[in-house]
């Protein structure tokens, strides 16, 4: 057993070393010359600083030789599926020439130093995302301030053919963000201002470097709010969500960012604008926004997002159910979905994850001796919320749940919530690293998908602690492990191969907020079949002919029948 | 248009069978072209080979009630019609989503799901002459559409055939799944250019538990209108919220109607603060606000029978693109018959019947249409639906073209696929 991706980890020859030629650029060109990212805004050098947990997390990195590093493509850019290669420009690797020189120049003419990242030390931050076990420092990092610097950087960086990667926080969780060799990464973070707001219409333009929150925090005083909220919303940004299609916990009831796009800009490959900034509701031609979003950052660049506001509840109740067994917590969120009742979130937390958050700083007051609690959280209409509240404490008591707490005011409402979105970072107690997996199941399976998803981990000697959106199915076993122990990373590599080929055989999906990245795309081919990865690489080309953004992500690099003979052949 | 039927049927009977070619007459397409009616995905895709050979150009057809809101195509060789790709695949009440083949009536797929205790969205016009895979052709949304959300956002996955006859499968049967390019955007709204839809998955929506409605008639179609906007700022959900005048039986004013449903307590708070801001009207529950909610959805003129305009704008601006029409109208002796949307921002104008236009009558609308829509650019856009009239849209940027160009070239690459998106109309 194990899947792909050990197979791959077993098959692999060391990762090349690799000397940028920016490096050497920028001792003798610039006045920066320095390293810093000293121009990045504060929340981004924040989420990046040295000592926080992502920078941590990239000090631990796997190492040279250590697996995944190749999944990171070297250009050319690989040719995506069973489809026809590229007829021409594939990405490359830049050369040593003035031509870099003139490159820099040619940047720094657009975006300025503060928009420019050249030094060693400034770009290590942008090594890997949340997904740390690939890493990769990319070569150079740009930092438009607007549409049109973005355009004007796309238009010079395709005239050197040279793979793009675009980044928000880095945040992302399946490698997405993170560069291959050669690759320039080009970063959203400076595009950070709230462009308009119109309450009547209810909507907000955004650049795409905005932090999540800071929309809500915006809309706030019209009594709006911008629903979809990823655990990482004080971190990640506007674009990044975009390009996932990020969920959260109350996307249960308001679905996820896709569902609250209501037009973008976008910059493609070539440098080019294609303006779809909205808000209209049915533009004419295709549904382009809907399929950008969640397009992983091959399509383009968005660098303006209009979203769709919604009115503040006028009444928000927030529940704790706790139980003696992790069945009987997911029984009841299916009882709950069969009686069609539809709160804005319902969310499991199981012992170990308990365990986790009351032992850090956030500790929320999750009662330490529950195998399992159910955070419920209903909005609307008072009456509306006060009638489900009851109806859904009558199902959580029929399955067993011992107590349920309501949250008597608004201080206690966020020390629960804190301690859910939290929860991943409180896991740092547990080991030094944490594989945070994410599939979707058929809600009438949970319990059982749960539980085999669980055994699958035990039976390896790993330990997995699960938070999930139980409303919508999404689970995310979260297994804690050191990177510096490889056969112990192969362990946990191959256990995540274990729960997508149990979820997709069971009906259920690979991602359902995450999105695929570097880390699951082979396992694409578990979900789609050859026809239909050929189709998606084929509308990905009609975005970017030359595939020059975000190469090697999303899509399988290989067809699917030579994926499997890989498994097969790695099998014992 | 191409017609050579008997050098198709000697093709398509080769390839699918005997007896396999029939006529498709519509007033859409002024003339008779041939239709294969395939009974699988299989045939579905062996037709769409044969014609990319041939150089035929294929359009796909549900019931044909939606066809009027594009131009005509330049050329139909061949209607291929999905009503025998018909049935439901999967119910999953626990689950709340339903799987079914893109020819079943949107009527026989309410009640499937009735039956479990859902209600089925998109809720269209006339259900029973529309079919799922030309309802999501379509784009359309339906009366839900203020409290549920467009059509689209519905679509949970897809099956398709492309243009070259390959299959494509996106999405999925799961209330959340970032898995994979969402290729069913495209195809939702994308009037069958890039293929032919043959199966869809859509997610569900709990059947209420309280049903009712509050319509309050005004003196003027304008006082409607402000007290739909008071209405909307207040703290209410109303699934649907529509003005008409001119519909019913001459009497003057206009009709402004909120119709509510959801849980019991819910709705009766939502109704209290409705005849609090509106004064009180006439007040329907259960059968009976649900006939009405029927009714207003059917009042969207059928593009089969009636021409109409259809005017989309945003709230904020919605009053003064509704005077502009009102003035066209005036202008060009047009009966004043309008239903308003006021949450979403749109208007429907119906023009009259469609069949049996003198080209000459059909031609000045065509022209007094296009100047309304220049008028009321860019803060309206403007369709004129029926017949062969509809309007090319307008003011697409060229980048937003090309892409699409691209798109259609990828995914149709031999071109068989005959719906046009933004081509102006053939006449």
């Amino acid at each position: 057993m194990g899947g792909p991706r050990a197979a791959q980890a077993r098959a692999e020859a060391p990762a090349k070393t690799t000397i940028s030629i920016f490096d050497m650029d920028s001792s003798g060109c610039s006045g920066l010359g320095d390293g810093r990212a000293g121009e990045l805004p504060a929340q981004d050098a924040q989420s990046l600083a040295p000592g926080s947990d992502r920078a941590r997390g990239a000090e631990r990195g796997l190492g040279p030789g250590r697996s995944w590093s190749t999944l990171l493509p070297t250009p050319p850019a690989p040719v995506q599926g069973p489809s026809r290669p590229a007829r021409s420009g594939t990405a490359r690797s830049p050369g040593r020439s003035t031509m870099n020189r003139r490159l820099l120049r040619d940047l720094r003419a657009i975006v300025g130093n503060a928009g420019l990242v050249v030094g060693r030390a400034g770009r290590v931050p942008y090594e890997c995302d949340g997904f740390t076990f690939v890493r990769h420092v990319p070569d150079l990092v740009v930092l438009p301030a607007d549409t049109a610097q973005c355009s004007a950087v796309l238009t010079r960086l395709a005239a050197e053919k040279l793979a793009v990667v675009p980044r928000g926080a880095g945040t992302g969780l399946t490698g997405g963000a993170t560069a291959g060799e050669g690759a320039v990464v080009v970063g959203t973070a400076r595009m950070n201002r709230v462009l308009e707001l119109d309450a009547v219409d209810r909507f907000v333009r955004v650049g795409t470097g905005i932090v999540n929150q800071d929309v809500s925090r915006a809309a706030a005083p019209h009594g709006l709010f911008y629903a979809p909220d990823p655990s990482s919303q004080k971190a990640c940004t506007i674009g990044g969500n975009v390009a996932n299609d990020s969920g959260g916990p109350h996307c249960f009831k308001y679905g996820n960012t896709k569902r609250h796009v209501l037009g973008l800009v976008i910059v493609l490959a070539d440098g080019s604008v294609l303006d779809l900034a909205g808000p209209e509701l049915d533009p004419p031609g295709l549904d382009l926004v809907g399929f950008f979003t969640g397009g992983e950052g091959l399509l383009g660049i968005a660098t303006e997002a209009t979203l769709r506001l919604e009115r503040i509840p006028e009444a928000t109740e927030t529940l704790l159910a706790i139980f003696t067994s992790l069945d009987a917590a997911c029984d009841s969120v299916s009882d709950a979905i069969a009686a069609r009742l539809e709160p804005s979130a319902l969310e499991i937390i199981d012992r170990l994850t308990i365990e986790a958050v009351e032992a850090s700083v956030l500790a929320a007051g999750y009662p330490q001796d529950a195998e399992a609690v159910l955070l419920i959280e209903i909005d609307g209409s008072e009456p509306d919320v006060a009638g489900m509240s009851r109806e859904l404490e009558t199902i959580v008591r029929a399955r067993g749940a011992t107590l349920v707490r309501r949250a008597r005011d608004a201080g206690e409402r966020a020390r629960l919530w804190a301690g859910r979105k939290h929860s991943f970072g409180a896991m740092g107690r547990l080991a030094p690293d944490l594989y945070v997996a994410d599939v979707v199941v058929p809600r009438t399976r949970l319990r059982e998908l749960v539980l085999r998803s669980t055994e699958i981990c035990r039976r390896r000697g790993l330990r997995v602690a699960n938070v999930f959106h139980a409303g919508d199915g999404n689970l995310h076993p979260n297994i804690s492990f050191d990177r510096r122990d490889p056969e112990l990373v192969k362990n946990v590599l191959a256990a995540g191969d274990e729960i997508m080929e149990l979820v997709v055989a069971a009906g259920g999906a690979l991602s359902g907020e995450h999105g695929i990245g570097l880390e699951k795309r082979e396992q694409m081919c578990l979900q789609f079949s050859d026809d239909d990865l050929a189709a998606m690489a084929r509308a990905r080309r009609a975005w970017d002919p030359e595939q020059r953004l975000n190469p090697g992500k999303a899509l399988p690099v290989r067809r699917c029948i030579e994926v499997t003979e890989a498994k097969l052949g790695a099998m014992p | 248009m191409t017609l050579r039927t008997e050098d198709l049927g000697v093709l398509v009977e080769r390839s699918l069978g005997p007896d396999r070619v029939q006529h498709f007459d519509h007033p859409w397409l002024a003339g008779t072209v041939p239709m294969v009616t395939p009974r699988d995905a299989g045939e579905v895709s062996e037709l769409l080979r044969l014609c990319g050979r041939e150089g035929r150009r294929v359009l796909p057809v549900g019931h044909g009630s939606k066809l009027a809101w594009s131009a005509p195509p330049v050329r139909v060789d061949v209607a291929l019609s999905t009503r025998a790709l018909a049935g439901v695949v999967a119910y999953e009440p626990g689950d709340g989503t339903l799987t079914a083949r893109a020819g079943t009536d949107m009527a026989r797929l309410a009640e499937v799901v009735a039956a479990g205790g859902h209600r089925l969205t998109p809720d269209v016009p006339r259900p029973g002459s529309a079919s799922l895979g030309g309802v999501v052709a379509a784009g359309q949304s339906g009366i839900c559409r203020l409290r549920l959300g467009p059509g689209r956002n519905h679509v949970l996955g897809l099956a398709a055939a492309l243009g070259d006859g390959t299959s494509s499968k996106s999405g999925g049967r799961l209330v959340k799944n970032v898995t994979g390019f969402d290729l069913h955007r495209l195809h939702a709204g994308g009037k069958g250019a890039l293929g032919v839809i043959l199966e869809v998955s859509l997610r569900l929506f709990p059947m209420p538990a309280r049903e009712a409605a509050h319509s309050v008639r005004f003196p003027r179609l304008a006082t409607a209108l402000e007290a739909a906007a008071r209405l909307r700022a207040a703290d209410v959900e109303p699934l649907a919220l529509v003005v008409e005048e001119g519909f019913g039986p001459l009497e003057s004013g206009a009709v402004l109607h909120a119709v509510f449903e959801g849980r019991v307590e819910g709705v009766a708070r939502d109704l209290a603060r409705t005849r609090n801001l509106l004064g009180p009207g006439e007040e329907r529950e259960a059968g009976d606000a649900r006939a009405l909610l029927g009714r207003l959805r059917d009042l969207e003129p059928d593009a089969h029978e009636e021409l109409s305009l259809h005017v989309t704008t945003r709230p904020s601006r919605l009053e003064r693109s509704l005077d502009r029409v009102l003035e066209w109208l005036r202008e060009h002796d047009h009966p004043r018959v309008v239903l308003v949307h006021p949450g979403l921002a749109t208007l429907d104008v119906p023009l009259g019947r469609a069949r049996g236009l003198d080209p000459v009558a059909g031609s000045a609308l065509r022209s007094a249409a296009t100047d309304l829509r220049v008028a009321l650019a860019p803060r309206a856009q403007v369709e004129l639906r029926g017949g062969r009239l509809a309007l090319p849209p307008v003011d697409v940027p060229p980048t937003q073209l090309a892409l699409e160009q691209r798109l259609r070239a990828a995914l149709d690459p031999d071109g068989v696929m005959a719906g046009d998106l933004h081509r102006p109309a053939a006449d």
